[in-house]
């Protein structure tokens, strides 16, 4: 669904891990948190952090450094992006909420060769003024999330 | 044709399944009693509904079926044809075809507007028996009673006219929405509390305010519940129409006798027990009721009675399916589970005749000799108990020879909002639904875990066991299982004991807090693969805590069903291991330096607890007061470091054991209670009076006598 060309207006959503610059669809983002009490999820994968309260509703939160390959963060996270994955909504845990970024036809960089776990999430790289913005494929991201935890160690 | 609206479509649907479990019950009650008219009519007005709505719809093969099977009843109905055995057979044969297409139907809904909606299919055979036994020369009425005139008014039932049909998601959303103003309302109250004393006016206000939303909120909860709950008859409607089948089948007469209709179970509970009550009926027609011969022999009527009971009982519904068959034979059970290897003949023959009959709820087990095709496949018992038990319920089942069997069905009310145990593990909270609790268990110090088997050499391998009285448990470590934190998993503090299936077994906690009511969330379907968890609920602060699932954990702790009939009987070979000596239960005691005492139990009258106001000063003797008499009471086995004279100044309750010797009662005061165990007597009875060292549990314990100790 990342495939298209970046012809005409498009908006992302940021966010940093690790240091590095991050973003996804807007139109996949349902809100954005401050960070909650996080339920642990014992026996789950490391890349499922825990579970939150969202307004009643039970909502899974990613480890998104962990799914990344970027280790487990030292400090407490700072910001929860709450996305739209699949059936049930999905909080992605991130290091730092960054702003909305409209491209207009900003010439994609290849996609960068699958040669590590972040860049086999990286669905394309955008040349923003200044900056290099990599925009996650979500879905594949979730699926990594979610795996069975000998997939996610193989 | 015009695309058919989806909604109306399904409510169509849910309409004919309705009506068609309606004709089945008039067409089975003209069977017994052929001169009835009201079944004629009412089986009439079911087809012709159905007719009805096919035609507006443009289901023409349906309207076919329905309208054939409509033409027999109305000639019986106007008397022109005699009720008979082969119209009742076209007529079930009708109620199956409309079934297959209503089912046809059903799985072509949202193929897109062009696709047919009928499943094809050929009639002509149907059609053509429904005619002959409508259409042959009328006779003679033989029926006594003239017939109903074929004008009778078909008003709607005035009951319709007063419901509304509500979509079961509308209501799903009404009850989460209920879930939470529930936890809102905690919340404030919490604050409330936390803000200190209202004084003032306005705090009065808000606080008066507060607690009539408390009110309102239980109502509404209660309500909402209630709108959600439908008689439990909805999930045995299709039950006569089975045990007619079903008989006939096997060449067996059996009358179907409910009672309680009415009992009212959550929506999704009656979904959840159809299944389980198809397979137990089967199960006692052709197991449990006899060959009509056979009956006569022994003295019974020909026709067999299966009796289905449900009622209400302590915020949890019974159901009790009772068949006045041959009974299981215990003995039969036991050569069954040793022939299929669920058991050894040695453990075999220390079953007691009830822990028999649970065996036969294990998997693969079957006592039938030969296998039809209706049960006996070894399947059926242990799916019915896994379904149930899925939903929180249980079954057990109770068995005499010659007389029948009846199972038992344990359900509760409802599945939304249940009671459950709060315990805290590694820094969460979890909750445990209460209804697979069957005892809590505060671990002291000195009763440890302990571990059994593993490699010879290998220290900390092995089983993790706890001795529960004469029982050896397999225990789950929650802790060793869900993992600290940071660094190791604090000694658990308390045992629950945890029925899942036969099975019992006992869970171990950092500390059990609190019972509530919980609101059950459900998660993320991704995440419930492999894993220990029901679900999720939001506590009173805000904050999430996952629900245990004690079957799951069960299985995750390799407690599997593999080990079932190992597992059930190892508490017997334990027993086996221990001389048959006289078991004397003693209760337990701890005094506050840690010194363990015990007394037999038959000594005490009860246990008393006692906050530390309540004792009181008579002629310089410290005493309570109980079933208002004056008890004296004295430390416990003079136990220095309780000051009973010196009254208790720290505000606490104490237990006080009650013993009845002579000249009269006396109430003995003790730090703490431990535990009730059973000692095996040691041999020589201990001298009265004095303090008498036994081993219990390889702890060294003072054995009290209370006789000749009066004030």
């Amino acid at each position: 669904m990342n495939a298209q060309a970046a012809v005409g207006t498009q908006a992302w959503c940021t966010f940093r891990i690790a240091g590095g610059h991050y973003g996804i669809e807007l139109a996949r983002v349902q809100e954005v948190l401050r960070p909650l009490p996080v339920t642990r999820l014992p026996l789950s994968t490391p890349a499922i952090a825990g579970l939150i309260n969202l307004r009643g509703r039970i909502v899974t939160v990613v480890d998104t450094r962990t799914v990344l390959g970027a280790g487990r963060s030292g400090s407490p996270a700072a910001g929860l992006l709450v996305v739209r994955g699949g059936e049930c909504p999905v909080a992605l845990l991130v290091d730092a909420i960054g702003d909305v970024r409209r491209t207009e036809s900003v010439p994609a960089l290849a996609a960068e060769p699958a040669a590590d776990e972040r860049g086999s999430l990286v669905a394309r790289t955008l040349a923003l003024p200044g900056e290099l913005l990599a925009v996650l494929d979500l879905d594949r991201l979730l699926t990594r999330a979610f795996a069975p935890l000998e997939e996610a160690r193989s | 044709m015009e695309p058919v609206d989806d909604d109306i479509l399904r409510d169509f649907l849910v309409d004919s399944h309705e009506g068609l479990d309606r004709l089945d019950q008039d067409l089975l009650a003209l069977d017994r009693d052929p001169a009835a008219t009201e079944p004629v009519a009412s089986a009439f007005r079911s087809l012709h509904t159905i007719k009805g709505t096919c035609s507006f719809l443009g289901l023409r093969r349906l309207e076919r079926v329905a309208h054939a099977g409509e033409s027999l009843l109305a000639a019986v109905r106007a008397g022109r044809r005699p009720w008979s055995r082969e119209i009742a057979d076209a007529l079930l044969a009708t109620a199956d075809t409309v079934r297959t297409i209503l089912a046809g139907i059903e799985s072509s809904a949202g193929r897109g507007p062009d696709a047919p909606l009928e499943p094809e299919g050929d009639d002509r055979a149907l059609l053509d028996e429904l005619a002959v036994c409508g259409a042959s020369v009328p006779r003679e009425p033989a029926r006594a009673t003239p017939a109903t005139p074929a004008t009778t008014p078909m008003p709607p039932s005035a009951l319709q006219q007063q419901h509304v049909r509500v979509d079961v998601h509308r209501l799903d959303a009404v009850m989460d929405l209920v879930g939470e103003l529930v936890l809102a309302r905690n919340h404030l109250l919490r604050s409330l509390v936390r803000s200190g004393a209202p004084s003032g006016a306005p705090a009065a206000g808000l606080a008066e305010a507060a607690q009539r939303l408390d009110h309102v909120t239980a109502r509404l909860q209660d309500e909402v519940m209630r709108t959600r709950m439908q008689p439990v008859s909805a999930a045995w409607a299709r039950l006569p129409r089975l045990v007619h089948d079903v008989a006939s089948a096997c060449g067996k007469r059996v009358r179907l006798e409910t009672l309680g209709d009415r009992t009212e179970l959550d929506r999704a509970l009656v979904e959840a027990l159809k299944d389980p009550l198809t397979h137990l009926v089967r199960n006692a027609i052709d197991h449990g009721i006899e060959e009509p011969s056979a009956r006569v022999r022994s003295g019974k009527p020909e026709e067999g009675v299966l009796r289905l009971t449900a009622f209400e009982e302590g915020g949890s519904v019974r159901l009790e399916l009772a068949d006045d068959g041959a009974g299981m034979s215990v003995e039969r059970i036991r050569e069954q589970a040793i022939a299929r290897g669920l058991t050894d003949a040695e453990r075999a023959r220390r079953l007691t005749d009830e822990e028999c009959l649970a065996l036969v709820f294990l998997p693969g087990f079957s006592t039938a000799t030969e296998v039809t095709n209706i049960s006996g496949r070894g399947v059926g018992l242990d799916a019915a108990r896994a379904a149930i038990e899925a939903v929180g319920g249980s079954i057990g089942a109770r068995s005499r020879a010659g007389r029948g069997t009846t199972f038992e069905i344990r359900l509760p009310l409802t599945l939304a909002i249940l009671p459950a145990l709060t315990l805290e593990q590694s820094g969460e909270t979890y909750a445990l639904p209460q209804a697979n609790v069957l005892e809590l268990v505060r671990l002291a110090e000195d009763q440890a875990i302990e571990r059994v088997g593993g490699a010879a050499g290998a220290a900390g391998s092995g089983r993790p066991v706890f001795r529960l009285r004469d029982e050896l448990l397999p225990v789950v470590e929650l802790g060793a299982w869900f993992g600290a934190h940071e660094g190791e998993a604090p000694a658990p503090r308390h045992l629950l004991v945890l029925a899942a299936g036969t099975r019992r077994y006992g869970l171990a906690v950092e500390r059990v807090c609190d019972t509530e009511d919980i609101v059950v969330k459900p998660i993320d379907p991704r995440l419930r693969e492999g894993g220990a968890f029901a679900g999720a609920t939001v506590l009173g602060d805000g904050r999430v805590a996952l629900i245990l699932d004690a079957h799951a954990l069960a299985q995750r702790a390799g407690l599997t069903r593999d080990n079932d009939a190992q597992r059930t009987a190892e508490p017997q070979a334990r027993r086996a291991n221990v001389a048959p000596a006289p078991r004397i239960p003693l209760l337990l005691v701890r005094s506050r330096r840690g010194v363990r005492a015990a007394v037999r139990l038959e000594e005490l009258d009860r246990v008393v607890e006692f906050e530390s106001a309540a004792f009181e000063r008579l002629d310089d003797h410290p005493v309570v007061r109980l079933d208002g008499e004056v008890l004296p009471v004295a430390a416990f086995a003079g136990d220095p470091s309780l000051d009973v004279s010196g009254a208790f100044s720290e505000p606490r309750s104490w237990p006080v054991l009650v013993h009845g010797g002579t000249p009269g009662r006396v109430g003995l005061v003790v730090d703490q209670v431990v535990d009730i165990v059973d000692w095996d007597g040691g041999g020589a009875r201990p001298p009265a009076g004095a303090p008498h060292r036994i081993v219990l549990d390889d702890h060294v314990t003072d054995l009290v006598t209370l006789a000749g100790t009066g004030a």
